[in-house]
């Protein structure tokens, strides 16, 4: 079951006006069939860091200012771009790690998900491609 | 030579010089083909050695000021102060392999005259994604926030609690660390634990930290988090440390009267079944006064010391002998050769994105006559769009008033302030807000009303009064 909690479903439908829905998608080889809103936000906070074989997982995130990515950390974690950097900063500064690769838009993140089988990504569905497996979309 | 070749080319017939340009297009397309290759295998490589090569910083200013004269503990009093806050600092992460990096950070402080320093600088490995060990100049991770204290952008008050945080002289170490993160019961762990060493260099001795070590425990759960910790020091001093305090309180007026009083006061009694109120009356001691308590604490070293020689020769009063065996006393009770000292951490918090609120409570105990510090503080904070508004309370406290403490904690350098030589009391009440401009940059204000210092300098190293007031307005970056 594809849940949001109550809070993030308060928070989105309270101050998200135009995307739709966004699209959680990994490698059609990566174990992870599909997920929560909670285990994507660990995911994405680097609290989880690897898949259930053990790989390691690897970040794909949209420039700091990006639309889509403001409202996925908004949906995700209820984190404003600010929160989201002062956490990553509280990483960062204490040798615990680094953030996310970025990428110029969802295209590019579906690329980089066809070459690299641990990769995961949010995006604008309709960059999906077969190459692709949605594993949790999140809607208003 | 030009007719011959003119006329060679002449000779051509139009196919045959078709043929020929069209090989060397091939050839200049081929050429191209292989330059443009190589050109994107060098900027391919190049990208991958900028990969490897990560930049990052973080800075802050500020104004800061108090309503007395009196000089705090982060070096600011009633002027405008633009020194104390200034900090910037620049971090490079180089990717050696999958697995291992070196790191170093470096900081330049306005404390320190922006002298730079490297507060970190270490060789990671992770031998898991889930288990990493380091291994070079560390912080020390005494409390929640301590190991990025000085990331104004990273916390919402203008700088973390002072009456927790300005608790240790020294921050970063020699060292291993290794931490482990992993889940269970839906909750996310970490254990992290250090062992290191460190020199430290005080205005008035160079201490040794020949041992530290420490573990702490964290565990997280959506919005909720746990934290609990210790850290150990054990300091040796490089050379014997020499204070000229006690002389100045022994020629004090109290001392003058203990010095008629004693020798007749351990010949009539036995001191261990009068109180000190007592004690203090026969010897003329104004136990109000701090600075006379020196010689009643003298009283009960010389007499337990001593006890034999003055019983045989009351007469003699306080001998030179008498006084070096006391100034022995009071070196056994500084236990100067060495010192060890816990650092105790509990904290919580809850951050909803909404609603934060932070609680810690912290506890150092010393080896020998020191004072124990206690401190707690909670802080709750609302985030509404861009500003969050927080109430903050502290309270730090020395638990134990013994008269060592009293009598010449104060006379001890100002950097120990707050370690324990020193009886402290402390409440602060805070209000502040946190804006963020943009991503990247926060501006804070806050007033810390302290009070209820109950004669003690509190967080000041010279007496501010029972009430003071502290204004800060920061600008804190990360890059």
């Amino acid at each position: 079951m594809r849940t949001i909690n109550l809070s993030v479903f308060l928070a989105v439908t309270l101050s998200m006006a135009a995307h739709a829905d966004i699209a959680i998608v990994v490698h059609p080889d990566n174990p992870l069939a599909q997920a929560t809103s909670a285990e994507i936000s660990k995911i994405f906070l680097a609290k989880t860091k690897t898949y259930s074989n053990g790989e390691k997982i690897k970040l794909l995130d949209l420039e700091e200012g990006d639309e889509l990515r403001d409202q996925f950390y908004k949906m995700v974690a209820n984190k404003t771009p600010s929160q989201v950097k002062a956490y990553w900063s509280r990483l960062i500064f204490t040798g615990k790690g680094q953030p996310p690769q970025v990428l110029i838009d969802s295209d590019e993140i579906v690329e980089a998900i066809e070459e690299n089988a641990n990769g995961i990504g949010y995006i604008d569905p309709e960059s999906i491609t077969d190459s692709v497996k949605v594993i949790l979309t999140l809607s208003n | 030579m030009c007719f011959a070749l003119s006329s060679n080319v002449w000779s051509k017939t139009n196919e045959e010089r078709e043929a020929t340009i069209k090989s060397l297009e091939k050839k200049i397309a081929k050429i191209e083909k292989k330059s443009k290759k190589r050109s994107k295998s060098f900027s391919k490589k190049f990208d991958k050695y900028l990969q490897r090569l990560k930049f990052n910083g973080f800075a802050s200013a500020g104004i800061t000021s108090t309503d007395v004269e009196a000089n705090h503990i982060i070096g600011i009093n009633d002027t405008k102060n633009y020194q104390s806050e200034a900090v910037l600092a620049l971090q490079a992460n180089f990717r050696i392999n999958d697995k291992t990096e070196a790191v170093l950070q470096l900081a330049s402080r306005g404390t320190d005259r922006n002298n730079t320093e490297a507060e970190w600088a270490y060789i990671s490995h992770a031998f898991t994604p889930n288990f990493t060990v380091r291994a070079g100049r560390l912080r020390v991770p005494y409390y929640v926030a301590s190991e990025y204290i000085e990331v104004g952008y990273a916390y919402p008050w203008a700088r973390p609690p002072i009456d927790i945080y300005n608790q240790a002289p020294f921050t970063s170490y020699y060292g291993i660390d290794s931490f482990a993160n992993f889940e269970m019961f839906g909750w996310d762990h970490t254990i992290q634990v250090f062992n290191g060493t460190d020199l430290l260099d005080l205005e008035v001795a160079t201490f040794y930290i020949s041992l530290m070590y420490g573990a702490y425990f964290s565990t997280a759960k959506g919005p909720w988090s746990a934290r609990i910790g210790r850290t150990v020091v054990s300091g040796t001093l490089e050379e014997e440390l020499v204070l000229d305090a006690p002389a100045a309180i022994l020629a004090s007026s109290g001392f003058k009267d203990f010095k008629s009083g004693i020798p007749g006061l351990i010949l009539s009694f036995d001191l261990s079944q009068l109180t000190a109120e007592q004690i203090a009356a026969f010897a003329g001691v104004d136990l109000s006064n701090d600075n006379d308590l020196f010689p009643l604490y003298l009283i009960s070293e010389l007499y337990n010391a001593n006890q034999a020689q003055f019983n045989s020769d009351g007469s003699s009063g306080f001998s030179q002998d008498g006084f070096f065996n006391a100034s022995d006393a009071l070196a056994s009770a500084f236990n100067l050769s060495g010192i060890n000292v816990n650092f105790d951490n509990l904290g919580f918090s809850y951050d909803d994105g909404a609603w934060l609120a932070l609680i810690e409570f912290t506890r150092l105990e010393f080896s020998g006559e020191f004072q124990a510090v206690y401190a707690h503080y909670a802080t709750v904070g609302k985030r509404i769009n861009t500003f969050m508004p927080f109430v903050h309370y502290a309270h730090s406290y020395t638990p134990n008033d013994n008269y060592f403490a009293k009598s010449i904690g104060h006379l001890l350098p100002d950097i120990i302030n707050g370690l324990g030589f020193n009886i402290n009391k402390q409440k602060t009440y805070s209000a502040g807000v946190r804006w963020d401009v943009g991503s990247g940059m926060a501006i804070k204000f806050q007033i810390d009303h302290m009070t209820d210092l109950e004669g003690t300098n509190g967080k000041f190293t010279t007496n501010p009064g029972n009430d003071a007031d502290l204004f800060s307005l920061v600008v804190d970056v990360v890059f």
